[in-house]
């Protein structure tokens, strides 16, 4: 009977069979005494803890070994090196059941107390493990998390229990190490579940099916467009282990792209060799990855390797190697950088063009495509293009602009609409940064540069064609054949290019060019990279919000509709619209006879909207303690004219 | 090469100012004196090519015209170490080389005879420009040849070219110191119409306060012309650092100018300059200059080139300001300064429309170093300048009252038959300056002359 008992101890049966046997015959009742059969019960009921425990190490170990098609949820490394742990931890327990049955071999007579006290022993191991199991059952934890759940177990004070959760950890910690390694020090995750708490999202829903599959896969696929794909990794939120600090885990994030952007160096060059021979790419693969480590990839692999080692996780030396590591990166980048490429000539060139530092080149540009804009649409869209390269061989700067082209996207919105606003809102500048400057230039960042770029061209080019019309204006006062323009057309022009020059002055000088120089002072005190990287995410912030494009870094902007939009930005889209009506409206050949009523409409408006504008400026002001705000309110605002007047027509 | 501007030199001042103008722009843009570009400053982001062209052998040549009724200042010139920078075909001297003998009369005339051949050379370089944004005229209104002949190639540069910017720095007479040119009243006021009528912009260099500048801020007892011209090549060549050193904005004379003067009429600027500093002055204590000191030091009349009256007790107001400040400057300082200004009512401004001071922050010159910290420059339109006018005008009606020193005029076939040249002259100017004393009320949008015409009959 006991052998029976010690034998279903360890059974790897999964249908229960031995203590159903116990359970469904009547064999307790004849071959136990009454009063050992309270023990006998208490005995099953840790045999079943046990079965619940070994049902999981097996099935989550045994299926997966066998890579079998089932959802990921239920399975992944993870799961798969826990039970491997758990089934370690198991070991002690076997090994006492193997001590009992020779025991009870040896012995003639064995008392069923004495099996329950050696068992008793293990039964805390064994609920405890349950417990585990459940939990992980229960929250549906896989991946990094259930590491950190492990982690927080850690702290048992049962010894016993210590040393166990330290066994049945350690497979699962391995794991976690080797694929931070991967990932710090090749860039590398081979993660077919999606468990390390970084990810790889693929954009683009085609390939998507591909990508989930393996994402080494996926790597491979996205070498097609090598600058973009480093930027679809990502911290998975939802895999982050607690002990690892978000600011933890994006400097993780960082070192590994950084990785990436090495690798990818040697793809940039290999498409400047003629013949890629496979033996020259290897060899260059090598080249690269060393010079970034140079040689001490070893050292921080062993640093890793020594982290998985100890038998809890340290976080705060692990905190330590990361940072060593990121440090020690991001100062080899920067050096790069700043060395290499000229991170400081960079940065000017994408001042001069994308914040249109170069107004001289801006001008030309402006009078060129204001000189087609005349034109039947389709042909502005090839125009334009051919304005943006005319203007900077006229003015010589064409080597300057080589790393910069100018897209239009036709805009989906209203095909037949041909305002100067949403021709300019399709416009777009590309720029080719110089390797590995890929950290600095996301696809979003260009997007938000792109954003800063159209706001300011906008007000350029109407500023233009306000200029524009006072020469007219001037010249043809001077000649006496003319009927000197109508009063009301030169005050609301006045007003119009006093806004459109305080507009320009207020974000080109004192938003860009003070962030600039923050960002330009970061630069140049040659700090690590990752804070270049910070501080370079700050400036464009700023400038965004400081522009009011803000809320609308997402989408493409456009005139109608202004629910979540910031306040100001509608007001400012609405004044760009009465400079652009002046502006048509007294450029044409010849004026409509009711060219008066339309103008005492655009002042009215434009009155309406300046003290709107004015408003929400103070509001603003006086709600928070925004400077750069009351510095647009103070130059709009010198002389009080635009508040004074609002008041008497209130 | 766009916005280019074509500089013409006239008279004995224009040319004298014009020489050192373009002689501080050779060292602000490193080209030696025979307009050869300095090895050190090959790699410049300058832009030589608004006031330069660059001639087959990549000598640089100013676009300037050089033109005088009398050979003695452009002689200077051209045995001077400049002579081979301009282009010799420039130059224009009248034959006879006599002069206007300080008479307008005779200089317009004169201008009239000559005018194919200066329009030649006009026409030439106009040719030669890729988008010719305007020109500039250097000129003082109280001679003969600048006054006489300018006012008359004034006239036909606005014909000619109605679609170009036509800005002038006209000097204006000296009224402290009794001039040796007795016709000087007759003079002015009809170069005044001109200025008012056909330029697009006037940028006023009066003598009297840049003499009085020269001895009271230099502490130079008795200015020399070169000192003067100094002072007024420095004004000139700051104006232009903004088309020459180009950033974010002001890129062009017609953006320079557009925001300055609001209405055609009120086109007669003011500068101001500061720090002022003499030779003798840079040994001693070099001053401690922000933006807010220099900001602040350009609002006060005693360092505007222009003696008018801008007490704060008058009327008289800030059309628009522009001031162009160099050195190193932070951006912040410079909103910190604008508060203070506005705090402190500094600048007293128009009542019939939005105005403030702009500031623009051009690069400058690598090769110029300069002693202070900031210097910036103030360009003005200001109400106040109408009193420079009123003077011309009581001068003028003094003389006109005894129809003295008219017999030079009567000689000339425009004033043979009758002197009414000169009452329309008067006239104009007289309007201008009720157009500026109109332009310091709150209802100035709706003033016309017409309707101030009417309600004077």
């Amino acid at each position: 009977m006991i052998h029976d008992l010690l034998l279903a101890c360890r059974s790897h049966n999964p249908e229960q069979l031995g203590i159903k046997a116990f359970n469904e015959t009547t064999v307790i009742d004849q071959f136990i005494h009454p009063c050992e059969r309270e023990i006998f019960m208490d005995i099953i009921k840790i045999i079943k803890v046990y079965q619940e425990v070994e049902q999981f190490t097996h099935s989550s170990g045994r299926k997966s070994d066998t890579h079998g098609e089932l959802p990921d949820s239920l399975h992944g490394y993870y799961l798969l090196n826990l039970a491997k742990g758990i089934e370690m931890a198991l070991e002690e327990y076997y090994a006492e059941i193997g001590r009992l049955e020779k025991y009870c071999l040896g012995n003639e007579r064995n008392s069923l107390s004495y099996v329950y006290n050696a068992l008793y022993a293990k039964f805390p191991l064994l609920v405890f493990m349950r417990n585990l199991i459940t939990e992980i059952h229960v929250l549906n934890l896989r991946g990094c998390v259930l590491l950190h759940n492990l982690h927080q177990q850690c702290e048992h004070g049962d010894i016993q229990l210590e040393k166990a959760i330290k066994i049945i950890m350690k497979p699962v910690k391995n794991a976690f190490f080797s694929s931070l390694a991967h990932w710090l020090l090749f860039g590398v995750i081979d993660d077919v579940h999606s468990e390390f708490f970084i990810k790889f999202t693929p954009t683009d829903a085609v390939d998507g099916s591909s990508f989930s599959k393996s994402a080494t896969c996926s790597l491979l696929s996205a070498e097609k467009n090598p600058e973009d794909y480093i930027w679809q990794y990502e911290v998975n939120m939802s895999q982050l282990p607690g002990f690892f600090s978000i600011v933890l885990a994006e400097k993780v994030l960082f070192v590994g792209q950084t990785v990436l952007v090495f690798k990818m160096g040697r793809n940039v060059k290999v498409k400047n060799k003629t013949d890629p021979l496979a033996a020259k790419l290897a060899e260059l693969d090598s080249d690269d990855i060393y010079q970034l480590w140079s040689g001490r990839e070893s050292e921080f692999f062993k640093m890793v390797v020594d982290l998985s080692n100890e038998d809890t996780i340290n976080v705060f030396r692990l905190e330590k190697v990361i940072i060593d590591i990121k440090n020690y990166v991001s100062a080899r980048l920067s050096e790069i950088a700043v060395n290499e490429v000229d991170l400081e000539r960079q940065m000017g060139l994408i001042k001069d063009f994308f914040l249109l530092g170069r107004g001289e080149f801006y001008l030309e540009f402006c009078s060129q495509m204001v000189g087609t804009m005349e034109t039947y649409r389709e042909e502005r869209f090839k125009n334009v293009t051919r304005s943006f390269e005319l203007a900077a061989t006229v003015t010589g700067i064409t080597d300057d602009l080589d790393k910069f082209s100018l897209i239009c996207q036709r805009s989906t919105s209203e095909p037949d609409d041909t305002s100067d606003f949403n021709f300019l809102q399709g416009l777009s500048l590309k720029y080719e940064y110089e390797w590995p400057l890929n950290l600095l230039f996301s696809p979003t960042t260009i997007e938000r540069y792109n954003n800063i770029f159209r706001f300011l061209l906008i007000i350029r080019t109407y500023q233009y064609e306000i200029q524009r019309v006072w020469a007219k204006q001037t010249w043809r006062a001077k000649s006496a054949k003319d009927v000197p323009p109508n009063n009301k057309i030169i005050t609301l022009r006045n007003y119009l290019m006093f806004f459109l020059n305080n507009m320009q002055y207020y974000i080109q000088v004192d938003v860009l060019e003070s962030q600039f120089g923050i960002l330009m002072n970061v630069i140049k005190s040659r700090s690590d990279f990752e804070v270049i990287q910070r501080a370079h995410t700050v400036f464009l912030a700023n400038v965004l919000s400081h522009c009011f494009l803000l809320n609308e870094s997402e989408t493409q902007l456009n005139v109608t509709g202004s629910q979540n939009r910031n306040p100001i930005y509608g007001t400012l889209l609405k004044l760009f619209g009465i400079c652009e009506k002046f502006a048509h409206m007294t450029q044409t050949k010849d004026p409509s006879d009711d060219l008066e009523d339309e103008v005492d409409q655009l002042n009215e408006s434009f009155g309406v909207q300046i003290a709107s504008l004015i408003q929400l400026l103070v509001d603003v002001k006086s709600a928070s303690c925004l400077g750069p705000l009351s510095q647009l309110l103070l130059r709009l605002d010198f002389n009080c004219w635009f508040s004074a007047s609002h008041n008497t027509s209130a | 090469m766009p916005s280019e501007i074509i500089t013409l030199q006239l008279g004995q001042c224009g040319n004298q100012i014009g020489f050192e103008f373009w002689k501080r722009l050779c060292l602000e843009h490193g080209i030696s004196p025979d307009g050869v570009l300095e090895d050190f400053a090959t790699d410049g982001q300058d832009r030589k090519d608004v006031f330069f062209y660059q001639a087959d052998d990549n000598h640089y040549i100013p676009r300037a015209v050089l033109i005088d009724l009398e050979p003695r200042v452009i002689n200077n010139i051209m045995t001077s170490p400049y002579s081979k920078l301009y282009n010799q075909e420039n130059v224009f001297l009248s034959k006879h080389g006599g002069g206007a003998g300080n008479n307008w009369a005779s200089g317009f005339s004169q201008g009239e005879k000559v005018q194919e051949e200066v329009f030649d050379i006009l026409d030439r370089e106009a040719d030669g420009s890729d988008s010719l944004e305007g020109f500039v005229l250097c000129h003082s209104i109280a001679g003969g040849t600048g006054s006489g002949m300018g006012s008359y190639v004034l006239e036909r540069l606005s014909e000619r070219f109605p679609k170009k910017l036509i800005q002038t720095y006209s000097v204006f007479p000296n009224q402290d110191e009794i001039s040796d040119v007795v016709v000087q009243p007759y003079n002015s006021i009809l170069t005044l119409k001109r200025l008012t009528k056909c330029a697009d912009s006037v940028v006023v260099l009066d003598n009297t306060a840049l003499n009085r500048i020269a001895t009271e801020r230099l502490h130079i007892q008795t200015p020399t012309f070169t000192q003067i011209n100094n002072l007024v090549s420095t004004i000139m060549s700051l104006s232009t650092t903004t088309l020459r050193y180009p950033s974010y904005m002001n890129n062009n004379l017609i953006g320079l100018t557009a925001s300055l003067i609001p209405t055609p009429q009120l086109h007669f600027l003011m500068t101001g300059y500061t720090p002022l500093m003499s030779d003798c002055e840079t040994k001693t204590s070099v001053r401690k200059t922000t933006v807010l000191d220099v900001m602040r030091r350009l609002l006060q009349p005693k360092n505007m080139m222009v003696s008018a009256l801008t007490d704060k007790q008058s009327r008289q107001c800030f059309v628009s300001i522009l001031n162009i400040i160099q050195g190193e400057v932070d951006p912040s300082q410079v909103h910190k300064s604008l508060q203070r200004i506005r705090e402190r009512k500094l600048a007293n401004f128009i009542p019939w429309g939005p105005a403030s001071i702009q500031v623009a922050l051009p690069r400058s010159s690598p090769y110029v170093q300069s002693a202070h910290k900031v210097s910036g420059l103030m360009m003005a339109n200001h109400t106040g300048i109408s009193s420079l006018f009123k003077r011309a005008l009581a001068q003028y009606d003094k003389l006109r009252k005894r129809n003295a020193f008219l017999d030079n005029f009567r000689r000339e076939s425009m004033f043979q038959d009758d002197l009414t040249e000169l009452d329309i002259a008067r006239d104009t100017v007289d309007c201008l300056v009720q157009e500026y004393e109109a332009a310091t009320q709150i209802d100035y949008p709706q003033w016309s002359p017409a309707v101030e015409a009417s309600k004077a009959g």
